[in-house]
């Protein structure tokens, strides 16, 4: 009997025993999303994965310097410069609207950059993230000189930029994309130029410490293109400070601008026409008292 | 002999039951933030997502927070927070295992009562033994149970560089909220 009583009293303790944070810790898979593929909305040109956060107002300023190939003459093209710069806001997690200027051409331009799917793990497994990038220039130099008999219709001004941003963010380190990309001008000025545009762009980031990455991209052309083209290429780095992101790139592509770094790169490493550029942003929170933070 | 058989049956069996019929005090939206407070700047974190578990038998209990449930005022900062300081894609939650001490000498009542805490808690993959105080009373057929305390950072190996040291204590305000149904 005493037997029985050490046995179940034994049984009764082990029981006692089980682990009270097992109760906690088998909760409701969720779904879990991968976030920061990028620190910045750009890779160096290219788009990124990333869209401004929620309700985040995001200044981007590109500059772009003259060729690096004078050398200290012109302080490796320092004293010149493009610029672009715009406005984003992101409204929500998937979806950002912006406004940009570029000094090249004189270009104002609107775009909507959003999330199709994003990346995540937990209860729904999504190996990648797409987005849409879809941009509407329009060029506001005076009337072209290039062809002054062409009648100056607005329509003569615009031209289209859509691309899918199609990436996925390795592990903490490696983030990779490709980018397929169609840019319709609806003015062109030479018979063998065409309307529309199609290429493909490659582009990457890999994080050497928590605030420093090493950055690349890259873009051919699909169909032919004018003898004089140039697959466009950048590489740089991010550098996170508190409130900015800082990159600082070299490219054989002189505009920060899709239409000009993707069909308009016109450097070469081989007579050293290559460009430095610098893309800086800050992001300026607008969220007002919300309930579910601070 | 019979009924002597019977008595510890008996003993027996309102023991089994007395160990399974336990007390348990369960929740999963209890409410952690934090404070840091530097001359140049205030930043807070609150998390909404955290499970507790309280043994009313044992004074035994259990945190467990998602890292990623923490939000910012500012999005920049969260990033930041996840990324480069709490890791969160490595170290994804943190845990406290611990008991309230002298939970036999404890009678719960609607009137706060200090209580003192031990146990481990684990951020950032660290695990430090903790001694904190508490409070801890009844409302209804809940218990409240309240802390605050202070973490350091570097006990958690948590690195702040130097452009942003002055912006970020080095002596991080905790505080703790939850309210324990009946499970």
């Amino acid at each position: 009997m005493k037997m029985l009583f050490l046995i179940v009293f034994s049984f009764s303790f082990v029981f006692a025993q089980d682990d009270l944070f097992d109760l906690i810790n088998d909760e409701p898979k969720e779904v879990d999303y991968v976030e920061y593929a990028f620190k910045g909305t750009r890779v160096a040109n290219a788009q990124s994965l990333e869209i401004p956060k929620p309700k985040v107002l995001q200044f981007m300023i590109q500059h772009r310097f003259g060729s690096i190939e004078n050398g200290f003459y012109d302080l490796f093209g320092t004293d010149y410069a493009i610029i672009r710069y715009d406005f984003s806001y992101g409204f929500n997690d998937v979806f950002a609207l912006g406004l940009g200027r570029s000094s090249f051409d004189k270009i104002y331009d609107i775009f909507l950059k959003t999330k199709l799917l994003r990346q995540s793990k937990g209860a729904r497994n999504m190996p990648v993230s797409v987005l849409l990038y879809s941009d509407l220039g329009i060029k506001t130099g005076r009337k072209s000189e290039e062809a002054p008999a062409l009648k100056d219709n607005f329509s003569n001004r615009l031209l289209y930029i859509n691309q899918l941003i199609i990436g996925r963010k390795f592990n903490r380190n490696l983030s990779l994309e490709l980018l397929p990309t169609f840019i319709h001008k609806n003015l062109v000025f030479r018979e063998e130029e065409k309307h529309q545009l199609f290429s493909l762009g490659f582009a990457g980031r890999y994080k050497i410490t928590s605030r420093f990455s090493i950055n690349g991209d890259y873009f051919i052309p699909i169909g032919s293109r004018e003898e004089n083209f140039k697959n466009s290429f950048a590489i740089g780095f991010d550098y996170e400070t508190g409130g900015h992101v800082f990159q600082v790139m070299i490219s054989n592509a002189q505009g920060p601008y899709e239409l000009t770094f993707i069909e308009n790169a016109n450097g070469d490493i081989s007579d050293s026409r290559l460009y430095l550029g610098f893309n800086i942003s800050r992001a300026f929170s607008l969220k007002g008292k919300d309930s579910n933070s601070w | 002999m019979m009924s002597n058989h019977k008595n510890i049956l008996i003993i027996l069996f309102t023991l089994l039951s007395f160990s399974f019929a336990k007390e348990r005090y369960i929740t999963r939206e209890g409410v952690i933030s934090f404070f840091s407070s530097t001359p140049l700047e205030d930043i807070k974190a609150i998390n909404k997502q955290v499970s507790c578990v309280l043994d009313k038998g044992t004074g035994e209990f259990a945190f467990q927070l998602p890292i990623k449930g923490f939000t910012f005022k500012n999005a920049l900062m969260q990033e930041h927070f996840n990324e480069s300081y709490l890791e969160s894609d490595i170290y994804p939650k943190s845990v406290f295992k611990g008991k309230i001490l002298d939970w036999n000498t404890i009678q719960l009542s609607e009137n706060p009562t200090e209580v003192i805490i031990e146990g481990e808690l684990t951020i950032h993959g660290i695990k430090q033994k903790i001694k904190e105080p508490g409070k801890i009373w009844l409302s209804s057929k809940s218990i409240i149970g309240e802390s605050n305390f202070n973490v350091k950072l570097v006990d958690y190996n948590i690195k702040v560089p130097k452009v942003v040291r002055s912006n970020i204590a080095e002596v991080i305000n905790v505080d703790v909220s939850v309210q324990l149904n009946p499970r």
